[in-house]
């Protein structure tokens, strides 16, 4: 009874203070009805009003008696992940990301898809969960704790499982990517630096070719193998449903001094402007010296 | 015994109220310092429904040349008894279908006059243009892929002082028209003094829209709102006398409106503070704030040089890097990214 009125008045408040900021866990699709066996899309959601958010992490436990399928990150709006959400052993997915501009305003932040493993309450919390707000100084902000719920019962004989099926035919969005040396990174080596977004099911993978090597996975910064970066290189993205974007840095055609590269062929078109701009006014100066030596004379 | 509980009990009800009425005077106190964003317009044009990615009729068939109720690209209707879209030709030939619509998206609004417009898509520069002489944008991107955008608006002044960017989650569906209009960025601000003399005037100045109403909010124990019009160039400037402020640190930042109705919100904050002297504000001073590569942009190159030291720790010179251009607690962790994302260039 004590206990009861704390928890009643604690209630209250809760109900009617909106936090700062809000995360929430929630299964798509109208159906409250899951059996063993489905895959189910939970959308992870941040929830804010009148202020805008750059920067989040933290993690989400899964109950064990989950198996995480997939994790989906094409609409999300991290622009950036710091630390890309992935599954660890013990269905803790943790995650960390920016938001180039801020955020204001109820969006994704990756989607779930999960299949219970046996009947009963399977849960979802978030733990430890920040977000920074966009003002220009990294305030930190607590979210709170989240606990989302399902029922799942058994699979009948005579029934099917619902099955996750997401139709993703686009590439991944075109990218650039910049060759970079900097005294800050990989001490002060040749590095690649790309990043792109798939609208879909999200970037699953980066692999990276020099010349007419095998293409390898890499993240970036990727540390180039040849510091000569005299050969072709290529960068693929890769989304989750097998779509790839393939994009070329014909770094064989770049010179580059310091952390500033450039291109070849402008550096032979300015010599090249420069040698004629030069003779041009050798060859006019040249005659205005002949004129006054025979004026001279 | 009862009473020792009853007493136990109004005692906790008592600490539970206020410390929920902490709670929310906290949070209805959260100074966040974020900027406020002007009242503008999404309007969204569908797609036909023969190409909006649906199957509308419920056929099994979607969008033209898949579904045989389809006509072209632009029909309407995925319905086999509604009649062909008018001047679309009919008759089934190879030309008919024409071009399917453009998946895109339209901003216009106001800015300062002669200014760089800058809009980024997820962070990157999708695309630039300058503003007319009344400050008006318009500006299109072409060729989206359908999903959810985190799109910024910024723009740089003729004489290089940006803006408070502005930043909207729009949701682009395929083949559908996205006009965000009504866009009104929030004045630029500067002060002409880092301290001023108690009792004497510091200037605040900046740039609008020509001819606004420009309100100037002066932070003190008591707020100051003071107003002021911008010239046809679009330049304000305010003499504020600091008699008012206490000493110690202040600070001010601007909105506009103009005689239509349309108002900015009010833009990013400038510090100041009152003191014994007049200490004057060096304009060319740059900042490297999150330019951790000095290349006066804030993008994925930082972001990668970010990235490498998260969590580490630090050595060489980004210890100075971070010291200067970052939060200078000798880390690199998310309240670094979060200034970085803040000051995001694209």
């Amino acid at each position: 009874m004590k206990y009861g009125l704390h928890i009643l008045i604690f209630f209250i408040f809760s109900v009617h203070f909106t936090s700062a900021a809000d995360f929430s866990i929630k299964p798509t699709g109208g159906s409250t009805d899951y059996k063993v066996g489905d895959e189910i899309l939970f959308e992870f959601n941040l929830v804010t009003e009148n202020i805008s958010y750059n920067a989040i992490e933290g993690n989400l436990r899964i109950d064990e008696n989950f198996t995480l399928q997939q994790i989906i990150t094409g609409s999300s709006v991290i622009s950036a992940w710091i630390e890309n959400p992935s599954q660890s052993k013990d269905n803790i997915v943790n995650f960390a990301g920016i938001i180039a501009g801020g955020y204001d305003g109820t969006g994704t932040i990756f989607n779930l898809v999960l299949t219970p493993k046996k009947s009963g309450e399977l849960k979802i919390f978030t733990n430890n969960n920040f977000v920074y707000v966009n003002d220009g100084n990294g305030t930190k902000i607590s979210v709170p704790n989240l606990q989302t719920s399902i029922n799942v019962r058994e699979l009948l004989p005579e029934e099917k499982n619902n099955k996750f099926n997401l139709k993703d035919t686009t590439a991944p969005e075109n990218f650039t990517v910049e060759v970079l040396k900097d005294n800050n990174l990989q001490d002060g080596k040749y590095v690649l630096i790309f990043s792109t977004t798939d609208k879909g099911s999200g970037i699953k993978s980066y692999e990276v070719t020099e010349g007419k090597k095998v293409f390898k996975n890499v993240s970036s910064p990727y540390l180039l193998v040849n510091q000569k970066i005299n050969e072709r290189i290529y960068v693929k993205a890769i989304d989750y449903s097998g779509n790839e974007r393939v994009v070329e840095l014909n770094a064989q055609k770049q010179f580059c001094i310091a952390n500033i590269c450039i291109n070849k062929k402008i550096i032979v078109l300015i010599l090249a402007i420069s040698f004629m701009v030069f003779l041009i006014i050798w060859k006019k100066q040249s005659q205005s010296f002949k004129k006054i030596s025979e004026n001279i004379s | 015994m009862n009473t020792e509980i009853k007493k136990f009990n109004i005692k906790s009800v008592v600490i539970i109220f206020l410390l929920g009425f902490l709670m929310f005077f906290l949070f209805q106190n959260l100074n966040t310092d974020s900027a406020e964003t002007s009242n503008f317009t999404v309007t969204i044009v569908p797609a036909p429904q023969c190409f909006d990615g649906q199957d509308n009729d419920s056929d099994t068939f979607t969008d033209f040349p898949d579904d045989p109720d389809c006509s072209s690209y632009t029909d309407d209707s995925e319905n086999a008894d509604s009649p062909p879209p008018s001047g679309g030709g009919g008759g089934g030939g190879g030309g008919a279908s024409g071009n399917p619509p453009e998946t895109g998206i339209t901003f216009s609004g106001r800015a300062y006059p002669l200014s760089k417009i800058t809009i980024l898509k997820d962070g990157v520069i999708a695309v630039e243009t300058i503003s007319g002489p009344d400050a008006k944008f318009r500006v299109s991107i072409a060729d989206l892929t359908p999903g959810s955008y985190n799109f910024t608006v910024r723009a740089t002044s003729a004489n290089g002082v940006t803006g408070t960017p502005f930043s909207f989650p729009v949701l682009i569906s395929q083949g559908a028209t996205t006009d965000v209009t009504g866009i009104f960025l929030s004045p630029t601000i500067d002060v002409d003094k880092l301290e001023v003399k108690k009792g004497d005037d510091i200037v605040i100045f900046g740039q609008s829209s020509p001819e606004s109403n420009i309100t100037i909010e002066v932070n003190s124990e008591n707020q100051f709102f003071v107003n002021t019009e911008s010239d046809e160039s679009g330049a304000y400037i305010y003499n504020f006398n600091s008699a008012a402020l206490e000493y110690g640190a202040h600070s001010s930042r601007s909105k506009a409106n103009i005689t239509t109705g349309e108002s900015s919100g009010f833009g990013a904050k400038v510090a100041f503070r009152v003191g014994d002297l007049n200490i004057a504000k060096d304009p060319n001073q740059v900042t490297c704030r999150a330019d951790l590569n000095n290349d006066l942009k804030v993008n994925l190159v930082d972001f990668s040089i970010a990235a490498f030291w998260y969590n580490k720790p630090l050595f060489g010179d980004i210890i100075i890097i971070e010291s200067n251009c970052l939060n200078s607690d000798g880390k690199i962790n998310l309240v670094d990214f979060s200034i970085l994302a803040f000051n995001w260039t694209g």
